[in-house]
């Protein structure tokens, strides 16, 4: 027994010993924590003073290996490119919900807190393209900003980035107050396989895209997005909620209208309820962005 | 009790082993990060102290990868020009096109430690060009998704310590493993770039014919650009031999990726490239012999019965082509690409010979662009996209185009290809007779061009993909 304890001390000197920690400098950052940041850019200070500071979101424009889909060919965004297509998106997106809300806490407190932006869209190999893309309410992908322009008729790119921030705000917003319940039993048909439905076919089944179809969540805050900012009607690209409802479906009287109908009846009693919005004078906020911004 | 004790020596082994750490991590007494921050210096002062900039030459290994799928294709050697500062940024010219050969662009790098210490073009330069995605950027002939088998990130690949670097340092891709090496430039070449930039680039597609004809003392041979438009398909009178090699664009020479011997001549490079601007030629010089680069209208050595062997292969097999005509410099000069049509997406631009069954025995040739996403693919064909062909002497295919009597109107795109497959010419004045095209089979065997035979301005390129 004795054997025993002196070698249980002998073991705690050893570990004591040995283990003595090296002297780490606590003044110079880590390599890959904050230690590799490079040059400050008219890029990096735009970010700093317009999204990092009021609304505490961190862009990643500068390529860094790994941060996208590391095995597709994808490529960073033009420098250049990188301010106008984040004033655009702070005019049309952003400045809505805070002239709506009053201030900037709102989107301040809910919206994703990481952007990283593609210059390129990303291709799989079913040839089909990602466009934007949003990882578990915490970040976005913006793709194509190359091809932003403030010119009408390029309008998609960034009516598409609107778009996506639209539907992560949306699901943020469901994630701190849920939705009603009632809102699933619209159209409880929803499917896994929504990506072999195209758009037009699911607006004729009551959902605003195919991508709704996926899941009531999705759905909600599809017809979020769609509502604020429009949604993709085919080759002709976005156009506004109303426009696609007409387009697309069989019009007022026929299922799939009034299912989508319901539904946005469903949001905007949400936003009135759960966030004290008026949702349809966000609506009318958004819409008069965006037509003032574009040349 | 003894197995008391094998867990007391088991618990000093490891309790020995992990307490080694220090000696592992601490190399002179140096921890880990901050020798990765003094290594990624060096490499960072290692690229800023070239005074003259360096030559960076990429060499693809002819294969392009997107979302883990491989495809392979021609190679293409890219050169660059680049000047890099201690603020992260690097200012470059490059081969890739007209603009970027003699305009200086200014973009971010940055050295990263990667699982190999990794340089990085992080914000887009000329490097992602032949990179892009989008093929009407790249003018990759991959597809659509894939650009050329090119990198803009890139592992340092010598594997010896940054302090040990030399004036040449070679580099690899991280995504396609394209390789790439930098020469630390001369002050005689650094002046070079800044006044010519890559002046052999700009100089050599002075010529916009496609068939570029070298005589270098009484050797003479024919240049016609290989596929996708980054390498040399070389062929000499008399003979069916196409060779093709890749080519490296140098301030004043084209530096070819293997010597081709032509007639008793080793060529090596074209160099001292001078543009007489009233003779439309080039001036140059091939091993010392003064040598000249004209325009040709024609095929050095047609190749027999090619106008026939193209028809008769589309028969069974259509060709295809995704950009429309490359029209006196510029690639798909109509913007097929941006076909559009309601509801469907633009797939192919098609040449279906004998598809169409014009009754008596007749039978029409498609020329219409192919769109997915509806029952009906051709939905401009009867607007005019149906040709009537005839097979002419020298090897050329000659259209005349038929219009169905569709109201379906075309875009402005679509009427200007036609207006060429229907004269074999780029521009008017046109010939009464369409001179329509010749057929050039490239050296892959399995891709024709069809070049406009009044004035060899316009080519489309064929193949079965």
């Amino acid at each position: 027994m004795k054997l025993q304890i002196i070698t249980g001390i002998f073991l705690l000197l050893l570990m004591g010993s040995a283990c003595k920690k090296e002297k780490v400098s606590l003044t110079t950052p880590p390599v890959g924590l904050g230690g590799d940041s490079t040059a400050n850019t008219p890029e990096d200070i735009f970010i700093h003073d317009s999204l990092t500071v009021p609304y505490n979101i961190a862009v990643y424009y500068k390529w860094l290996p790994g941060q996208l889909d590391f095995p597709y060919e994808i490529v960073p965004p033009k420098a250049e490119k990188v301010i106008p297509a984040l004033k655009a998106l702070l005019a049309v997106t952003f400045r809505p919900y805070n002239e709506q809300t009053g201030s900037s806490v709102f989107l301040r407190r809910y919206l994703p807190k990481t952007f990283k932006v593609a210059g390129s869209a990303q291709y799989l190999s079913n040839g089909s393209i990602i466009l934007g893309q949003a990882e578990g309410g915490t970040s976005m992908v913006l793709f194509e900003f190359n091809n932003f322009t403030a010119q009408a008729k390029d309008s998609n790119t960034l009516k598409r980035m609107g778009h996506t921030m639209h539907h992560e705000f949306g699901h943020i917003l469901n994630q701190n107050i849920v939705v009603p319940p009632s809102f699933k039993q619209i159209t409880p048909r929803y499917t896994g396989n929504w990506y072999n439905i195209a758009d037009q076919e699911a607006r004729m089944d009551g959902f605003i895209t195919a991508y709704a179809e996926s899941d009531p969540n999705e759905d909600f805050v599809e017809m979020v997005a769609s509502l604020l900012i429009g949604a993709d009607n085919g080759n002709d690209g976005y156009d506004d909620y109303e426009k696609i409802l007409a387009d697309q479906t069989d019009g007022p009287g026929t299922p799939g209208y009034e299912a989508i109908k319901a539904k946005e009846a469903a949001v905007v009693d949400y936003f009135a309820r759960s966030w004290s919005i008026d949702f349809y004078a966000l609506q009318r906020k958004c819409r008069r962005a965006l037509a003032a911004y574009y040349q | 009790m003894k197995k008391i004790w094998i867990y007391y020596f088991l618990g000093l082994a490891v309790m020995l082993s992990a307490c080694d750490r220090k000696s592992d991590l601490n190399i002179d007494g140096i921890p880990t990060d901050v020798r990765i921050a003094q290594a990624l210096a060096t490499y960072q002062q290692k690229l800023t102290d070239a005074p003259y900039g360096w030559v960076v030459t990429q060499f693809t290994n002819g294969t392009s990868t997107n979302g883990g799928v491989t495809r392979n294709g021609p190679k293409a050697v890219f050169s660059y020009y680049m000047k890099f500062d201690k603020n992260s940024q690097v200012s470059m010219l490059s081969d890739f096109n007209m603009g970027a050969a003699t305009v200086f662009n200014n973009t971010g790098y940055r050295i990263k430690a990667n699982q190999r210490p990794t340089l990085i073009f992080d914000t887009y330069s000329y490097v992602h060009l032949p990179c892009d995605p989008d093929a009407a950027i790249s003018n990759s002939p991959f597809g659509s998704g894939f650009g050329w088998g090119t990198d803009f990130e890139f592992a340092f690949a010598d594997n010896v310590a940054a302090a040990e670097l030399g004036d040449t340092i070679r580099l690899k891709g991280n995504l396609n493993q394209a390789e790439a090496v930098m020469v630390k430039a001369t002050q005689a070449e650094q002046t070079l770039f800044n006044t010519n930039g890559f002046g052999s680039y700009s100089t050599f597609n002075k010529i916009l014919e496609y068939f570029k004809r070298v005589n270098a003392g009484g050797v003479v041979f024919e240049i016609t650009p290989g596929v996708g438009g980054r390498s040399f398909d070389i062929k000499t009178a008399g003979s069916q031999n196409i060779t093709n090699v890749g080519c490296q664009f140098a301030p004043h020479s084209i530096i070819l990726q293997e010597p081709v011997t032509i007639g008793g001549l080793t060529v090596k490079s074209l160099d001292n490239l001078v543009w007489n601007p009233g003779t439309r030629t080039i001036s140059a010089s091939v091993n010392g012999t003064p040598a000249t680069i004209s325009p040709a209208l024609a095929p050095i050595s047609p190749e027999p019965g090619v106008a026939l062997a193209f028809y008769n292969e589309g028969l069974d097999n259509p060709w295809l082509t995704v950009p429309g005509f490359h029209i006196s410099g510029v690639d798909d000069a109509y913007n097929i690409r941006g076909l559009t049509f309601p509801g469907r997406t633009y797939y192919r631009y098609v040449y279906y010979p004998g598809l169409v069954d014009a009754g008596g025995g007749d039978f029409y040739d498609v020329l219409s662009p192919f769109f997915v996403g509806a029952t009906n693919g051709y939905p401009y064909l009867f607007a005019g996209g149906v040709a009537y062909p005839y097979l002419q002497s020298g090897g050329r295919l000659t259209f005349e185009m038929l219009d169905g009597g569709d109201p379906i109107v075309n875009p402005p795109s679509i009427i200007a290809t036609n207006n060429v497959f229907n004269t074999g010419k780029t521009a008017p004045p046109y010939f009464a007779n369409s001179a329509g095209f010749y057929i050039v089979r490239k050296a892959d065997g399995t891709t024709m061009d069809m070049v406009t035979a009044g004035d060899a301005l316009g080519w489309i390129t064929w193949n079965h993909q």
